[in-house]
């Protein structure tokens, strides 16, 4: 199973961020943590929980960069998951075929019955998208939440991954990429949706969108707007005339 | 290929899934907490909760760790040790309640002044608020004071209403979205679904804050401004909207006091008061007639421009002539401001541009009809898309409440308060300020023994509404409704310690605390503030505040300085209500309640603060918490709230009232709380359509507040740009009336309270020397921590296990910092030592950091090397509570001079790098010790594994 | 890349076995006894398990280290698991073979020797296989691996030689070996570590259009498995220092020991390179950076 599948799934199931609301809430990475965490395979496990260097297993993070040009900076909060790779090289590298990419769905998965923990699919993922349990010692990863998505167990309204679930400002949409009619697919057509790392010729499947045009200045334009504009006193007696007028057409 | 794994894709989720509210924040959702085996699988969002519709934030998902923290509280405490030293025993529920009971007992026979009450982050006002009543003290408030008190009380004196958690944006309408000074805010979730759904409709948001962070990033104009300038930036605005004649002349006159004639005499005593008829109704000049009659009138069109005379031949003008004569004015042109404010003239006047382009040019109309208070009936609601939001930015500076009065008369002037796709009040507001009680516990009024003939908090309208004694002496502790802070209507929490450790107005006896790290992050000066709380008086050889009872569920700092120890259940655990008596949580479209209740079994012995209040208040013998007989009314909360009439038919719970399930008034209902676990822990009552809108002048609203129980007759009003509360405290420093301020601060009192809002720039400022103190300091809430209490969440505290300084790129290139050096940042009143990172998406003069990441060694049941300790720090240790010392020797609190807010954001500093070979955080304190009967935190944690049996069992 | 011991190790230990197996399978080696030829497979044998071994203790679950071989179609770590095994195995029958015959199967031996040198191939394309780590994403790098291999195993058979024999005959050869070896490893010095990355923060976040991108904040405070793992920094100066020994112990001094001629100094020459290629494996995983430290705020 290591290997790709020969015909890669016609449904490729994966999510679409859109950066221009993201606010970089957590509330997804949290929300994954805990969904996960009690799910079918080991727990997402922390430690040191209490106390210094603490760390753990975590499946979905928020960056945040700064993206500067000379006269403006834009903060850009930045989630970052598995993005369910059609050529992804983290499955063809696991030696146990532990790492595998769902026929039906293209879902990349860790069964970790059979992962040895050998971590050599996250040295093999670009984008840190595989973290290693620190106490069961295997690999993990978004799993989409294939556990809730076709979940009977679960209202049909909820069954999307639980970070989509829980965002809170919608910046995180859920679908079919390969359906080229899909909402999800049909938001990256209008949106210019894009690829993280197309060099590394991945093929992601999720899509980023990216921030719409902002006026983001910094300090640095006050000096070039003092020279471009020059001062209007206000007319008195224009702006009583305009009350007048104005009164008198209300009444 | 092989065959792939086959895998369970349709796991049993849980047992049973209990609908409760979170408590990880104020915000208040609802939420699913899923069961399985009596543990917590999984907590979301409830789909049908008018506050979070489903959603769940960082913190609300986490509350699976922070009901098993290590350290939760497990049995009430009794002190040993030195305070501090975090050395406790063990005692028994009936130990520690004999013991508060004597402690309380005692003073309340004697002066119950004694006793100072204050709750923190308390949800359950409407209870503390009414138990101080009945025991007497005036000595009560909740955090309000150094929250946002300036943005509720500006919200009340000049709308009836506030941002804050009480209106909102008209998400679904808005077309401009401006926000001020928000990072987070108390509407956490509704916030960010409301910018989502913005972004998803194409609307423009803009935020105005010196840091670009959050809502900040996603907005679509970012305005870089100057800290506690704000005030300047929005009389620019309004200058530019008048220059350009681009204001709502009809809704100006329709719906505030804008047309309103105010009295021209200077130096007399009715200087600036408003022009009464007999009836005392204010007056306006009539357009038409040229009569003087009262603003009740239909269809009335007033005259603003000319002055004219009353029957006595004193001079009046209208208050729309006054702002003129205010606003029109070269000072505020945006190149008068703009070096001040830092916001350049030409975006001052694009932003005018834009609100007054979207106002006008987009208005919408809703095909709803409606009837006004004065009986005119409107076949549609007209509505101008522009709404404003402002939280703590604007709040927290010493000049913040007029500031926030200057932002509410910008949505005025644009016709956007309450109408379709403006801001919008959620019910139970708008309320005028006459219709808020005023504070009660006047000096005479305090009986040994008796109850307050009042609530303890309120809304003074004049000087003879304040609480002092017969020299002018605070009544209160936290000196609240004195001349320092009139308008305090929250109280000063952050006063209380030092003024009580100063015996400043007068020593207490018990300070008794709920729900307040005020050891700690929710100080000014910290080390202080510990210092005064283990201070010991030479001649008593006992401490200096001789009580302290404290009430927490976690061992904060706080508890260590605490003499007796009540502590609570997780949130999880026990009865709560979300009152419409308290701070609500109603959508504008709909009036909403809501409870908790214990979802998960309490397996420690511990008990809800609020039964335990109640059995106090039982033992005290406190009217209205023990019958004719002395025995208990109330078993506990859960009765409390089900049985509990603050007046006939109304109660904490305004849903399935009655028999019948009646909404708003009806007799208490035994299986009340069982209906709203039935209802998904909430209820919720949609307005009628002709109510949705300018609910403050309309009489369907006004009828379905009074079926709600709200008010108990219609009481339409009109919003005061021009304050006439304000006006009287100014008459009163003029030497006007029989209660006038004390010499000391009579030219502040004077300066600060103007009728129509002026800026003023914030006090900190002024007083420390601009070139040894040149940059501004401030703090903002990280979304996925919540103040102290997140840090012993082991979930969000990878997140934000330390906090850094950011500093402007222009700051870091002065001072050659770069990303990861230690600086020393120094104030007028201490200096601390931190790591610094640099930012360029920052105001240039400004450096910030995450708000109560820095932790006490030893507190919270982390290791003393945990990151928080060793490299997360407090700005509050540089924050002090006093003003620097003034030429007179005395010194202000460090506070708005009209509500006693206090001024976190004003804070200035100076920065220089420090030795590289001498790192680590400056000051460090002693290691607190954790009470002994804590579970010893697990250095592993693996949740979920419990659930591991099952997850065997494929299906 | 953090240089974890168990896998620097692993990939010198097994490489000079292999090396060792590659002469052994081609007969090249100075069998003065047949019990020499059990000794010697004893040795080569050891040390490739040896480094097997080590390398399972980087595994979190060695229990389940047999699953390893089931992918050789596509992992190279499979593949390699896969060579090692059947290197072995052939190993112990041709010694055994030649052991019993007396005779030296000389096909059984030629197979060997291959599997040896596809063995070291396999071990070197899994790190030359991965594009997210530029370094070793380079055609040289199982070439380098190679050379090592097989100029360790010179040095190991030299030094055999100079034992079981009491003089060695094998100087040329072996320097030519050296020269030839350290030749290549320098190339690749100069060209993999200089190689202009595609991937940069830009890239890796897809806002380079927008202006360039730096990391504000990281999504956790402290340090988390994948920056212990590939976001592992060494100073320039050290590396500097390093690289110098290295090269000093693997190639000048076993150069200069060869010709020395002094007999226990050649017995020591394996040794010696085989501590500077310790060294010089310890730098290939340090200096190595993995563009996941782009979204870390590292700009390569
Ligand atoms: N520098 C700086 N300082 C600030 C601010 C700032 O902006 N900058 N902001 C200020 C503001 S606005 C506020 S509101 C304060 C907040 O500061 P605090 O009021 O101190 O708030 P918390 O840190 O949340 O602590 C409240 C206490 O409640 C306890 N607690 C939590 N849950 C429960 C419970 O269920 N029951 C009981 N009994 N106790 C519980 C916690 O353990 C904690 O000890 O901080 C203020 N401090
Ligand atoms: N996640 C989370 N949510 C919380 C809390 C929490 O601790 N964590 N705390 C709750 C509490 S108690 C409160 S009071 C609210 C506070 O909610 P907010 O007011 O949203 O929170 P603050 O972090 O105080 O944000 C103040 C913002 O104002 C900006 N600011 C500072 N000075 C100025 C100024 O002069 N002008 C302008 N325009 N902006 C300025 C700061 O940069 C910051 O972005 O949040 C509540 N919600
Ligand atoms: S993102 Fe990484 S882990 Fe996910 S499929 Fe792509 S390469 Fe594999
Ligand atoms: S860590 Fe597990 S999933 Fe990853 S490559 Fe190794 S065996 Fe495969
Ligand atoms: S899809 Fe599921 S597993 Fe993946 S990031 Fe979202 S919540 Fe986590
Ligand atoms: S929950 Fe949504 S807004 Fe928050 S960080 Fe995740 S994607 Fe961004
Ligand atoms: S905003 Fe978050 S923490 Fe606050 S109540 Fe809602 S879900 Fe809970
Ligand atoms: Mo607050």
């Amino acid at each position: 199973m290591t290997m790709l599948p020969e015909e890669p799934s016609a449904k490729k199931l994966g999510l679409v961020i859109d950066l221009d609301i993201c606010v970089g809430c957590h509330a997804c990475v949290v929300n994954c943590k805990e969904w996960n965490t009690g799910s079918e395979g080991a727990p997402l496990s922390d430690v040191n929980a209490y106390g210094a260097q603490q760390t753990g297993a975590w499946l979905n993070r928020i960056h945040t960069f700064e993206v500067k040009t000379d006269s403006t900076a834009q903060v850009v909060h930045f989630p970052k998951s598995c993005l369910h790779c059609t050529d992804a090289p983290c499955v063809t590298v696991c030696p146990t075929g532990a790492s595998y990419k769902r026929v039906d769905d293209g879902i990349v998965l860790v069964n970790e019955d059979h992962c040895i923990g050998c971590g050599l699919c996250a040295w093999a993922c670009p984008y840190g998208a595989r973290e290693m349990d620190p106490v069961e010692q295997v690999m993990k990863k978004c799993t989409l939440c294939v556990d809730r998505i076709y979940n009977e167990n679960l209202p049909e309204e909820d069954r999307v991954p639980a970070c989509v679930r829980t965002c809170p400002t919608g910046a995180r949409a859920f679908g079919d990429l390969g359906d080229p009619e899909s909402d999800v697919s049909q938001l990256v057509r209008d949106r210019g949706g894009f690829d993280l790392m197309p060099e590394q010729e991945t093929s992601p499947v999720n899509k980023y969108l990216p921030p719409r045009e902002k006026r983001h200045l910094i300090a640095s334009d006050r000096s070039q707007s003092e020279s471009s504009t020059e001062q209007q006193s206000p007319d008195m007696n224009g702006f009583w005339g305009w009350v007048d007028t104005t009164l008198a057409k209300l009444g | 290929m092989k065959a792939q794994p086959a895998i369970n894709t349709q796991p049993k989720v849980s047992d049973e899934v209990r609908q409760t509210t979170c408590y990880m924040c104020a915000c208040r959702c609802g939420i699913n907490v899923h069961l399985k085996d009596g543990d917590i699988r999984y907590i979301e969002g409830n789909r049908n909760h008018p506050v979070n519709q489903g959603v769940l934030c960082a913190k609300g998902s986490a509350g699976i760790m922070q009901h098993n923290s290590p350290a939760r509280l497990r049995a009430p405490l009794k002190r040993v040790g030195p305070r501090g030293s975090g050395q406790f025993e063990e005692i028994s529920w009936d130990e520690a309640l004999e013991t508060a009971t004597q402690w309380l007992g005692e003073i309340r026979q004697k002066d119950p002044r004694k006793l100072a009450f204050f709750t923190g982050r308390d949800q359950s006002q409407a209870l503390t608020g009414w138990w101080a009543q009945q025991y007497g003290t005036p000595n009560f408030a909740a955090h309000g004071g150094f929250c946002s008190v300036n943005m509720a009380a500006a919200g009340i004196y000049t709308l009836g209403g506030a941002f804050w958690e009480f209106g909102s944006p008209d998400w679904e309408l808005t077309q401009l979205f401006m926000m001020f000074g928000v990072a987070e805010d108390h509407d956490s979730n509704p916030i960010k679904m409301g910018i989502g759904r913005l972004k998803d409709r194409g609307v423009r948001v803009i935020s105005v804050n010196p840091v670009q962070t959050g809502y900040s990033a996603v907005a679509d104009d970012w305005v870089s401004i100057t800290p506690g300038t704000d005030g300047l930036l929005i009389q620019s605005l309004i200058y530019e909207l008048l220059r350009t004649n681009q204001i709502d002349l009809d809704y100006l006159i329709r719906y505030t006091n804008a047309a309103w004639l105010v009295i021209d005499a200077p130096g007399t005593e009715k200087h600036g008061l408003f022009s009464r008829n007999a009836d005392g109704d204010p007056q306006v000049l009539c357009r038409t007639t040229g009569q003087l009659i009262s603003h009740r009138g239909r269809g009335i069109i007033p005259n603003l421009t000319d002055a004219t005379v009353d029957p006595d031949g004193v001079r009046l003008v209208s208050v729309f002539s006054l702002m003129i004569e205010a606003w029109l004015s070269e000072e505020f042109a945006p190149e008068a401001t703009e070096s001040r404010t830092g916001v350049p003239a030409s975006r001052v006047r694009q932003l005018a541009a834009e609100l007054a382009q979207v106002a006008f040019e987009q208005e919408i109309e809703i095909p709803i009809e409606w009837t006004d208070w004065k009986g005119e009936k409107h076949q549609s609601m007209k509505g101008r898309p522009v709404s404003m939001h402002a939280m703590r930015g604007i709040s927290a500076h010493s000049n913040g409440f007029q500031t926030c009065r200057a932002l509410h008369i910008l949505q005025l002037l644009l016709g956007s308060v309450d109408v379709p796709g403006g801001f919008r009040f959620k019910p139970p507001y708008p309320k005028s300020v006459e219709m808020h009680p005023k504070p009660a516990g006047h000096a005479n009024t305090i009986q040994p023994g008796q109850p307050l003939s009042g609530a303890p908090l309120g809304y003074p309208r004049s000087p003879d509404d304040l609480l002092i004694d017969d020299e002018g002496r605070p009544v209160r502790i936290d000196k609240a409704f004195s001349w320092d802070a009139p308008l305090s209507a929250h109280g000063l929490m952050h006063m209380v310690i030092s003024n009580a450790h100063a015996g400043d107005p007068y020593p207490i006896d018990v300070l008794f605390m709920y729900m307040a790290n005020m050891a700690w992050n929710s100080s000014m000066n910290s080390a202080g503030v510990i210092e005064m709380l283990t201070d010991i008086d030479a001649e008593t050889g006992d401490y200096k505040i001789p009580k302290l009872i404290y009430s927490d569920a976690y061992a904060s700092e706080m508890v260590a300085y605490a003499d007796l120890v009540l502590p609570d259940t997780t949130y999880l655990e026990r009865h709560d209500c979300i009152s419409l008596l308290d701070r609500p949580i109603c959508e504008p479209d709909a009036v909403a309640d809501a409870i908790r209740w214990p979802v998960v079994e309490l397996k420690r012995n511990v008990r809800g603060f609020q039964s335990v209040l109640l059995d106090l208040g039982a033992r005290l013998g406190l009217p209205g918490m023990v019958d004719e007989s002395g025995a208990p009314m109330y078993r506990d909360y859960a009765d409390y709230i089900m049985n509990h009439q603050r007046k006939p038919g109304v109660g904490p719970l305004a849903g399935f009232r009655g028999t019948g399930g009646e909404s708003g008034r009806g007799e208490p209902n035994a299986k009340q709380l069982d209906a709203y676990i039935e209802n998904g822990g909430f209820w919720m009552h949609e307005l009628p359509d002709a109510a949705r809108y300018y609910k403050a002048q309309n009489a369907d609203y006004q009828q379905f507040a009074v079926e709600m129980g709200f008010y108990d007759a219609p009481a339409p009003y009109v919003y005061q740009i021009y304050s006439e509360e304000l006006q009287k405290f100014r008459l009163a420093a003029e030497g006007f009336g029989s209660t006038q301020p004390p010499e000391h601060l009579r030219e502040r009192v004077h300066q600060s309270f103007t009728p129509l809002p002026e800026w003023y720039a914030p006090f900190e400022g002024e007083m420390v020397s601009e070139s040894e103190f040149p940059i501004y300091a401030l703090t903002q809430r990280p979304m996925a921590m919540y103040h102290s209490w997140g840090s012993q969440n082991p979930w969000l505290r990878q997140i934000h296990g330390h906090n850094p300084l950011f500093v402007s790129s222009e700051i870091a290139r002065q001072h050659a910092i770069t990303d990861g050096d230690w600086v020393w940042v120094r104030s007028h009143h201490g200096r601390i030592k931190v790591q610094a990172v640099v930012m360029h998406a920052l105001n240039p003069n400004t450096v910030w950091t995450w708000n109560a990441i820095g932790k006490r060694k030893g507190a919270w049941q982390l290791d003393p090397d945990a990151p928080e300790a060793t490299k997360g720090f407090l700005l509050n240790h540089l924050i002090h509570e006093l003003l620097p010392e003034r030429g007179d020797g005395l010194r202000w609190a460090n506070s708005d001079p009209i509500t006693g807010q206090a001024a976190w954001y004003d804070l200035k500093v100076s920065i220089e790098k420090a030795d590289p070979n001498d790192p680590g955080v400056y000051p460090e304190f002693p290691t607190i010790e954790a009470p002994g009967n804590l579970i010893k935190p697990a250095s592993t944690v693996t949740y979920g594994v419990q659930f591991q049996t099952k997850k065997g069992e494929r299906s | 890349m953090r240089p974890a011991w168990s896998i620097i190790v692993f990939t010198s230990l097994s490489g000079l076995g292999l090396g060792l197996l590659f002469w052994f399978g081609l007969g090249f080696v100075a069998i003065n006894d047949p019990i020499d030829v059990i000794l010697f497979t004893v040795l080569g044998v050891m040390a490739v398990s040896v480094g097997l071994m080590s390398s399972l203790l980087h595994l979190g679950h060695p229990e389940r280290a047999w699953r390893a071989l089931s992918q050789w179609r596509s992992s190279w770590l499979s593949r390699e698991g896969v060579c090692a095994v059947a290197t072995i195995l052939c190993t112990l029958i041709y010694s055994v073979v030649w052991y019993i015959d007396g005779e030296r199967p000389s096909t059984l031996g030629l197979v060997v020797a291959t599997l040896s040198l596809v063995t070291v191939w396999t071990t070197a394309m899994i790190y030359a296989s991965l594009r997210t780590v530029l370094r070793w994403y380079h055609p040289l790098t199982p070439w380098v691996y190679l050379a090592l291999s097989v100029c360790g195993g010179l040095l190991a058979l030299n030094a055999w030689e100079q034992v079981i024999v009491g003089q060695s005959s094998l100087t040329e050869i072996t320097t030519i070996g050296l020269v030839i070896a350290f030749a290549v490893k320098l190339i690749w010095w100069k060209r993999a570590g200089n190689q202009q990355s595609e991937s940069t923060p830009e890239t890796a976040t897809g806002l380079g259009s927008l202006g360039q991108v730096d990391l504000l904040m990281s999504p956790h405070t402290e340090e988390n498995w994948l920056q212990h793992e590939m976001g592992f920094v060494v100073a320039r100066r050290h590396i500097h220092r390093l690289s110098q020994i290295a090269v000093a112990l693997a190639f000048v001094l076993p150069l200069a020991a060869l010709w020395s001629g002094v007999s226990w100094l050649i017995v020591l020459i394996p040794i010696i390179h085989f501590a500077g290629i310790l060294i010089e494996r310890w730098l290939f995983f340090a200096e190595a950076k993995h563009v996941v430290t782009l979204f870390y705020g590292e700009r390569h």
